[in-house]
């Protein structure tokens, strides 16, 4: 029995590698449409397959694993041969008996209207969806020929299928179509002659359009009878997955727009005009009415493309969560149930996706870490290994090394056999370091911090005030200002400003490091956001996205650690250190059987960190505590509720707790220094 | 020497002519495995029009660079020999001297002190100071600098100098189509087109994947592999897989998902 938990990662490859773009692999229980009817079937939309959670055809799994392949090369290949560029212009053009058939509005999809030209719509779809198949299914054997071993082993598991009793209704008449399209002899479809022809290698998405018109004239007034036999047996609605499909077209052709709009603004300015293209009062050159039709045409189309997906995403059952993972990439985990003491497989979807800002965030971000940048680069600096190194006596290098030579002379004069070993060579010491910063992104870091303004205002006058390049009154500006706004910090603040401050530094000394947020609700809805990749050079682009960084929904910890953890995995650095930054105790609303307790994501983080120890990854959780502090008597480690949870979710000494938020810049350093052993 | 096959993807033979022509130096931008090296050889052919009985490399100094590639190991240096040292021209210098072309491959993998030591051979002084003698090398009338970085690849350490890259006029390279890929596959390993055309198939399919654990896709050298490893009698799916599978990553995931791939383009 192949497990969809178990090779989704491949399968989710698989596809990306035959579609050139992601997919999301997801259990056919997800697809919110209609019922997937027999087993092994299974249903797409534009983002994701919808693939059944086992497949047990046979006894060798490889077999088993090669039917999901099949299953998904079918699917794919809706969008592959073309299902979904069917154009009414075209079939009125290859359709003799189509002719007088308009769309009831500009938004209805072409596949709808050609349907709407039957009498019986929902027949007509039927008898389309199963020809269509069947041509996509002959597609893809010649394309790929390797699937038709699979396809005739599973050929053999499914002829009984095909051939169990059926009424003499439509609805059974049209599983002998699809048996005898399939190759199945005894199936004694009446149909088949009309549909012949799509198995062709000729034949296109019109052949099926016309098998499927004279399936119907064949059907006769039978059809009319048995029309609502028809509807429950219904499958994915594809009206709508053309719908879905065009709006990838209409998304290409607003960029289009953009793109000429943008180059009219370019020579508008060029030409020293300043106003902007579309602001013009008519009494601009041709270029600005040019400019401003274009405005109104892209306006136009952003509505209706912003209309049409809506219309789209609940016509296919998404939630609003599909709709915030526009582009990203999913991974499912494990989850540590620690009530049974076992491993829920692929238990949590998590979607990977990156942070975007804009530059005035950046700014204010900026304005704030500046002070105590150059302090902590300086820190760092003195540790950075020195660079290059001459080393001696080696057997090839770019220079001779005099001493080991005289040596080799010596040896020479004495009879002896020399060290061959004179040149001297510069070698580059260099650390092989990779450091994941993990950024909870819980709603309650946004949680405004409750001290003193004193405490909270980073002290200027305790810089390095003999540093030439310090600017005195730009730090009692900074200073006043910082009162000004200390009664508005919050803890997301303190956690950009100190993964800033540690990003300023490593870049200093050189260590490769990635910055990550996570949050999420839910376990089908981690989210896990990208502000800066290992290989990543720190620009602009990486400072707007750590300021982009802001409080969202839960706290679902096990998941991002070990999708951070997966990450330095790959980065093949020799020292990986992993770096989680967060506010309080891992939670979720389905984090674990009782919403109240936090037990469950406790040790379902601990389970995650120590696999992560096991992987050789190092290690540290730093939580910011701004309520323990008011209570002098609890231990530190003691978060509001008074729960020691830390010392049960991270091994020995890897963890922290800060009182005074601003202590957290200089936490992170310490323990980065400690971990990484400089 | 035969001609070194090079199947022309654009204009960039007539390109390369001209920039010789003009002695412009060349940076030929692309990734691992797309023909680049072929093409300089292909264009060494050409340009000193090589006849029957002469060699590729009397005119073509290839270097590979690395990471410990000094500017020593281009320039020259002193060996010992018997009781005395002895100046060692490096090939970079051979290569002014006699008038070939020097081809630096993967510069950017070299140590920043050679990328500085080509400035003056690659401006409108062509010299090449060689500190250690004292010596100041003019170039010969026929040598020609062409260097190749793959950008795919760079990090923020491994990035070619502004400085650098401006002196060079670039050649941008990338994996043929899938036609061509196919024809250059067949004539390179001797495999029928039918074998060649599935070959280049599986690497469009596999070249989706370049996000994921391999930045490279797989490189048409690796195509050619697999053909001339059929040729030689070895099943095509093992072909396939010991050419393709197993050389474009070690991620396991990232295999069996190219080897699904293979499995069903394979007939």
């Amino acid at each position: 029995m192949a497990r969809l938990v178990d090779i989704d990662r491949v399968l989710a490859l698989f596809a990306e590698g035959i579609a050139g773009r992601p997919y999301h692999i997801k259990s056919k229980d997800e697809f919110k449409g209609e019922d997937p009817g027999f087993a092994g079937s299974a249903r797409h939309d534009a983002r994701s397959l919808y693939l059944p959670d086992e497949i047990a055809y046979f006894a060798d799994d490889n077999l088993n694993s090669a039917v999901y392949r099949l299953t998904i090369l079918d699917e794919l290949g809706f969008r592959e041969f073309g299902t979904y560029r069917f154009n009414i212009e075209t079939a009125r053009n290859r359709l003799a008996e189509l002719s007088d058939v308009k769309p009831s509005s500009d938004r209805e999809s072409d596949l709808s209207v050609f349907f709407n030209a039957f009498a019986l719509p929902d027949v007509a779809r039927a008898l389309f969806r199963v020809i269509e198949a069947a041509r996509v299914q002959a597609a893809v054997q010649r394309r790929y020929p390797g699937t038709k071993r699979y396809r005739q082993a599973l050929f053999e598991h499914l002829e009984a299928v095909y051939l169990a009793p059926r009424p003499g209704s439509v609805g059974g008449e049209l599983v002998r179509l699809q048996a005898a399209l399939c190759g199945v002899a005894a199936a004694d479809s009446l149909l088949l002659p009309f549909a012949f022809d799509v198995l062709a290698p000729t034949a296109d998405v019109y052949t099926s359009a016309a098998a499927a018109q004279s399936c119907y004239a064949a059907l006769g007034l039978e059809a009319q009878v048995h029309n609502a036999a028809i509807a429950a047996d219904d499958g994915p609605p594809m009206e709508w997955l053309q719908r879905e499909a065009r709006l990838e077209d209409w998304d290409e052709e607003l960029a289009n727009l953009e793109g000429d709009i943008a180059a009219l603004e370019f020579a508008e300015r060029a030409a020293g005009e300043e106003t902007r293209v579309g602001d013009g009062d008519g009494d601009g050159g041709d270029l600005r009415e040019v400019g401003a039709d274009l405005v109104v045409e892209r306006d136009q189309l952003k509505r209706r493309i912003e209309m049409e997906r809506s219309s789209v995403r609940r016509a296919l059952g998404e939630g609003p969560a599909d709709k915030a993972h526009e582009g990203a990439t999913s991974y499912r985990y494990d989850e540590w149930d620690y009530h049974t003491g076992s491993y829920l497989r692929g238990w949590c979807r998590l979607y990977e996706e990156r942070l975007h800002g804009g530059d005035a965030d950046a700014q204010t971000l900026l304005d704030t870490v500046r002070p105590f940048a150059r302090a902590v680069r300086r820190q760092f600096e003195q540790v950075r290994p020195g660079g290059y190194q001459r080393v001696k006596k080696t057997p090839d290098g770019d220079e001779l090394d005099i001493d080991a030579l005289v040596d080799t002379r010596v040896d020479i004069r004495a009879g002896m056999s020399p060290d061959e070993r004179v040149y001297s060579r510069r070698e580059r010491l260099r650390r092989d370091v990779a450091a994941a910063f993990l950024v909870d992104l819980s709603a309650s870091t946004d949680d405004v911090i409750p001290e003193e303004r004193e405490e909270n205002i980073p002290d200027a006058r305790s810089q390095d005030v003999r540093d030439p390049f310090f600017d005195e009154d730009e730090e009692y500006d900074f200073a006043a200002r910082m009162a000004a706004e200390a009664a508005k910090r919050r803890i997301i603040d303190i956690q950009r400003e100190s993964v800033l401050l540690m990003a300023t530094a490593l870049e200093g000394l050189g260590d490769r490091y990635g910055v990550y947020g996570f949050s999420g609700y839910g376990r089908d809805c981690v989210e896990f956001y990208v502000a800066k990749e290992f290989d990543q050079p720190f620009d602009g682009e990486v400072l707007n996205a750590i300021a982009a960084m802001k409080p969202k929904r839960s706290t679902r910890m096990g998941p991002a650690v070990r999708h951070a953890a997966a990450k330095l995995e790959a980065s093949g650095s020799a020292l990986r250190v992993l770096m989680i930054v967060s506010d309080g105790f891992p939670q979720d609303h389905d984090y674990g059987p009782d919403r109240g307790k936090h037990e469950y994501g406790v040790q379902d983080t601990a389970k995650a960190l120590v696999e992560a120890q096991a992987q050789g990854i190092e290690t540290f959780c730093v939580t910011v505590d701004v309520h323990a502090k008011g209570n002098r008597a609890r231990a530190p480690s003691l978060d509001a509720s008074g729960n020691d949870y830390l010392r049960r979710m991270c091994p020995d000494h890897r963890y922290m707790v800060i009182e005074e938020t601003a202590e957290l810049p200089d936490a992170l350093q310490k323990a980065y220094r400690q971990l990484t052993r400089i | 020497m035969e001609e070194p096959y090079y199947l022309p993807l654009a204009d960039e033979v007539a390109e390369f002519e001209a920039a010789y022509a003009s002695r412009l130096p060349v940076l030929l931008k692309g990734p691992t495995g797309c023909g680049k090296t072929r093409f300089v050889e292909h264009m060494t052919w050409r340009l000193y029009q090589l006849a029957n009985g002469s060699h590729l490399e009397e005119r073509l100094v290839t270097v590979s660079c690395h990471e410990d590639l000094t500017g020593t190991d281009l320039v020259g240096r002193y060996l010992l020999k018997g009781d005395e040292t002895v100046w060692h021209d490096g090939p970079l210098t051979r290569a002014v001297r006699d008038g070939s072309i020097c081809y630096l491959d993967e510069i950017v993998e070299a140590r920043k002190d050679t990328t500085v030591l080509i400035h003056s051979l690659t401006d409108h002084r062509r010299v090449l100071p060689i500190d250690k003698t004292g010596e100041l090398v003019r170039a010969h009338d026929d040598f020609l600098l062409v260097i190749s970085y793959n950008p795919g690849y760079q990090s923020l350490l491994k990035d070619l100098k502004a400085s650098t890259r401006q002196r060079f006029v670039s050649l941008m390279f990338d994996y043929p189509s899938e036609m061509q890929e196919a024809e250059i596959i067949a004539h390179e390993s001797g495999v029928d087109t039918e074998v060649a055309t599935r070959l280049a198939a599986i690497a469009v399919k596999v070249r989706n994947l370049r996000e994921h654990g391999f930045r490279e896709g797989v490189s048409t050298r690796l195509l050619i592999y697999a053909g001339e490893l059929i040729e030689r009698g070895i099943a095509p799916r093992r072909a396939a897989d010991l050419a393709i599978v197993q050389s474009v990553s070690d991620d396991t995931t990232v295999q069996e998902a190219v080897a699904g791939i293979v499995d069903v383009v394979w007939p």
